[in-house]
């Protein structure tokens, strides 16, 4: 074994080690079916994603809301131009008989 | 540093297997606590990584609990790990979200995500250049060296576990050195440099 074996197996021996605190228990557990797969990182991810996900809804409820209501106030507006140019029409349609009669 | 198995070790595991098999709940947990160290430490040395270390090292015991009546005796049951081990090691690494995982870890400096701190060393220099050359062999190249080096197996041993020719694990490991000591290259061990002083 030369000078690098020699320090290949010093090195990669120092890296054996026992498992984080609770592996036991973990491997136990998912036996059982009972179990919390996740270790406290998954678990506080998976919260994590669950309040993102409520935000980002929020969010999007509130936007189609405010879609909706420019929508409506399209329509309105629409609608107040339209009779706006019938009683113009109609404004117009007198002016010229009065002035017609006038003659 | 964790003993490596030794002939009472494997009497143990026969006794304990004996009784697993039977329905022995203790003598699973047993054999768990056993070998946990030994299936924990070869993943993280290979993945570089305690949480995915982790993760492989509970599926692994939890196969061995599904397929525990195949197991033949303390023996075949320490390879059996060796080789579940290994081999859902080696899947893990070519996954492609963990190839980019790890290319972003080792952007940030170094691997062994592991709550606790890394393993003390003599020589930290040396430490992280061989974790740095290891994690750029190829897997099963990776792998055999694991296996030669932090589990002391023969070549016979790590074919058993590989399932591939004694031939072909000692070109391997040949190869294997071979390229660690290039880059390695320049690392001091005990006042003699291997080869020249580049970096790696």
């Amino acid at each position: 074994m030369d000078q690098l074996e020699d320090d290949l197996k010093q090195v990669l021996q120092q890296q054996r080690m026992d498992p984080p605190p609770g592996f036991e228990q973990r491997v136990l557990a998912r036996l059982s079916g009972k179990a919390p797969v996740a270790r406290p990182f998954t678990a506080w991810a998976v919260a994590a994603a669950f309040v993102f996900a409520s935000f980002a809804g929020v969010a999007i409820y509130q936007q189609q809301k405010q879609e909706r209501r420019a929508l409506e106030a399209r329509d309105q507006l629409l609608l107040a131009l339209r009779v706006t140019g019938q009683k113009l029409d109609v404004v117009r349609s007198r002016i010229n008989h009065n002035s017609v009669e006038a003659r | 540093m964790l003993p490596v198995s030794g002939d009472s070790d494997i009497l143990q595991l026969d006794q304990l297997l004996i009784a697993a098999k039977a329905g022995d709940r203790g003598a699973y947990t047993g054999i768990l606590r056993a070998r946990q160290a030994m299936v924990y430490s070869i993943a993280r040395t290979f993945l570089r990584n305690g949480t995915h270390a982790e993760d492989i090292a509970q599926d692994v015991f939890l196969e061995l609990f599904r397929n525990i009546q195949t197991i033949e005796s303390g023996a075949h049951l320490v390879s059996w790990l060796r080789q579940v081990t290994g081999r859902k090691c080696i899947d893990q690494s070519r996954r492609v979200w963990f190839r980019r995982l790890v290319s972003l870890e080792d952007d940030g400096g170094g691997g062994y995500n592991d709550p606790r701190s890394a393993p003390s060393s003599k020589d930290p220099l040396l430490t992280e250049r061989v974790d740095a050359a290891m994690g750029k062999l190829p897997e099963k190249t990776r792998m055999m060296m694991i296996l030669r080096y932090q589990e002391e197996l023969e070549p016979g041993e790590i074919a058993d576990v590989m399932q591939v020719p004694v031939g072909t694990v000692k070109s391997t490991i040949h190869r294997g050195l071979e390229q660690m000591r290039r880059r390695l290259a320049g690392v001091i061990q005990k006042g003699k440099p291997w080869i020249s002083l580049k970096t790696i």
